[in-house]
């Protein structure tokens, strides 16, 4: 096990901001478009590749047939800006059967005001592989008006099974572009989970994940906190393409302050396959507000998708019941909040879980000023 | 010694739909008080505005507990003068697991246990408060939040309703057990009267349309209850308008 030893203070604060700690396969952290970090825990470096991109395309010419596939590099503006200038990204190999227990963690931090990280992101799971990957994009404290663009492409093969989070952690004058593309080869099973508790100025992302193969299985689940004025639009699509293939899409979003959440979601059924998706809101303040847009396009007769969405204030019974037992009101919402939002809900490796459970406890504490 | 005393109380709903009037009520330490009356009489609302309940709103007339008024007081301000209330159909609340509430609740987590165990409820400390509980195990719940709140008054809403003998019999002993020792009293709603096997209560009140219209030996009121409904009670309420 290695020990994060070489990273200065600055840096540990930002990726405890994240939930990355000391344990993991292999860590890779970029700050602004400089590798500042690149190690493979002993044990794993026969079954684990983690690089900078740039170094990935040179090393091993062959992941060029994966770079730029599940998305056109003049798809729109981001793309073409990600193209025309690279600033790192992490490429991430889980050889063939390598079971890797512990998780892989990534950084992408910003590090000076006004700057534009344009980072391209590649995965390749081979067939029967196991992995966790807790990637976290963040900015140090100081750093104002940055700009995220990431663009993450991810490849199971048949077999492989990868639980991928994703916590973000952002100041309010802080714009976000996440772009995220899955491939799912036979019997695959992917599991996307993403976090944001913190305020953002602007977050538009909505990954698109193809069960491509017969029998794949992809799962997304968001954990939403909409603070002050923050703008958020998120979402997932999957695409059930193979025979038999399983979707599920779940998130729970608070809206706080005077916040604008969009939340989509939209399974599209081309074969006989499976989809459910679930949004449930919470509003506690009388300006925050959520848009739920939940989606189901079949064009199968075999397919089978369902839905289910609930917006609305916490139960004023459940706060009584609360304050009954002796909580203030603050108190009984803050409980019913993070019981609504808990980190057991995206179902979380336990060693993730655990690596982010202090990020979850950071942020639902809110006070008076949140509850309206 | 007066434990709470309710002057002339009168209740309204935020719709200002009138629940409560003209209830007046005095209960001693250790005294166990039997609440009847038909569905929709105000029996719960009762008990609900004695703990401060928002959507209750007291329009007239006071409550004084221990001597001091709590007309106006919030519930955590009220369960902390020491009243606690066990709900007839309390919520579901997802992702907030009972052992959370008994740790936020109680002051002796050796005694918390010992509590749980004997109310059968320890496997359920890890599930979601009152989601996929049962009728019996929402009451046995209760009662063991009830009972670890450690309150001077306890105010218990059909703890018999929905509940098999075994464990009926079992939420009696806990009630009638810690009354006893506590020197607590206890206002406890009943449509059927079973509780009243397991708990030694003298006293009883009847209610119809929210307000008191009789009060008086428990085992007598029930008895008339039972042999010929509320219709007598009605009849005899029209007598004492006359």
């Amino acid at each position: 096990m290695y020990e994060l030893q070489d990273v200065n203070k600055k840096i540990k604060k930002s990726l405890k901001k994240v939930g990355i700690g000391n344990k993991s396969s292999g860590s890779y952290v970029l700050d602004n478009e400089n590798i500042f970090l690149n190690l493979i825990n002993e044990r794993y470096k026969k079954k684990l590749v983690i690089t900078d991109i740039r170094e990935g395309l040179k090393k091993y010419p062959w992941i060029k047939k994966y770079f730029w596939k599940l998305i056109e590099k003049n798809e729109n503006n981001l793309t073409k800006k990600i193209n025309n200038d690279l600033n790192g990204g992490y490429f991430i190999w889980i050889k063939k059967d390598a079971k890797i227990n512990l998780p892989i963690s990534s950084c992408l931090l910003i590090s000076s005001d006004n700057y534009e990280q344009k980072v391209h992101n590649l995965i390749i799971a081979e067939e029967g592989s196991e992995a966790k990957i807790l990637t976290g994009c963040t900015e140090h404290n100081y750093v104002n008006n940055a700009k995220h663009i990431g663009l993450t492409e991810i490849f199971l093969e048949k077999n492989a099974k990868l639980n991928f989070t994703m916590v973000h952690s952002w100041k309010e004058d802080t714009i976000v572009r996440p772009i995220t593309r899955v491939e799912l080869k036979e019997k695959s099973e992917f599991v996307n989970n993403y976090v944001c508790l913190t305020k953002v100025k602007d977050i538009k992302m909505n990954p698109k994940i193809i069960c491509k193969g017969k029998n794949s299985k992809a799962i997304s689940n968001s954990i939403i906190l909409s603070k002050k004025d923050s703008s958020i639009d998120i979402g997932t699509t999957i695409d059930l393409m193979g025979e038999n293939s399983n979707g599920e899409i779940k998130s729970r979003v608070v809206g706080s302050g005077s916040s604008k959440t969009i939340v989509r979601g939209r399974l599209n059924g081309k074969n006989k396959c499976k989809g459910h998706m679930e949004c449930n809101g919470i509003l506690i303040s009388k300006d925050a507000s959520i848009h739920a847009i939940p989606e189901l396009d079949a064009k199968n007769n075999k397919a089978e998708l369902s839905h289910e969405a609930s917006v609305g204030k916490i139960n004023q019974k459940e706060i009584d019941y609360l304050m009954t037992r002796g909580l203030s009101k603050e108190n009984a919402t803050n409980l019913i909040i993070s019981g609504f939002i808990n980190a057991n809900f995206l179902k979380l490796p336990k060693k993730i879980e655990k690596m982010i459970s202090l990020v979850f406890k950071k942020h639902l504490n809110l006070t008076e000023k949140h509850i309206i | 010694m007066t434990l709470l005393k309710i002057e002339n109380l009168e209740v309204k709903t935020e719709e200002k739909k009138e629940i409560l009037k003209n209830i007046n009520m005095n209960i001693n330490s250790g005294e166990i008080i039997i609440l009847f009356g038909p569905n929709g009489s105000g029996k719960t609302s009762l008990l609900k505005s004695i703990i401060g309940l928002p959507n209750y709103k007291k329009t007239k007339g006071r409550i004084l507990f221990n001597g001091k008024d709590i007309t106006e007081k919030k519930p955590n301000e009220i369960q902390k003068e020491g009243i606690a209330l066990a709900f007839q159909n309390p919520p579901e609340i997802k992702g907030v697991k009972l052992k959370e509430i008994i740790s936020i609740i109680s002051k002796n987590s050796v005694e918390a246990m010992h509590a749980v165990e004997e109310l059968k409820l320890k496997k359920f400390l890890e599930r979601d408060i009152n989601v996929n509980f049962s009728g019996g195990e929402k009451k046995r719940a209760e009662i063991l939040q009830l009972l670890l709140m450690e309150p001077k008054l306890l105010l218990v809403d059909e703890p018999d309703s929905g509940v098999d003998i075994e464990s009926m019999k079992l939420l009696g002993k806990k009630i009638n057990d810690y009354v006893k020792k506590k020197k607590a009293s206890a206002i406890i709603i009943t449509h059927q009267g079973e509780i009243l096997k397991h708990v030694k209560a003298k006293k009883g009140y009847v209610m119809l349309d929210g307000e008191i219209i009789c009060s008086g030996n428990v085992k007598k009121i029930l008895r008339s209850i039972k042999k010929n409904g509320y219709e007598r009670c009605m009849n005899c309420k029209m007598l004492i308008k006359k």
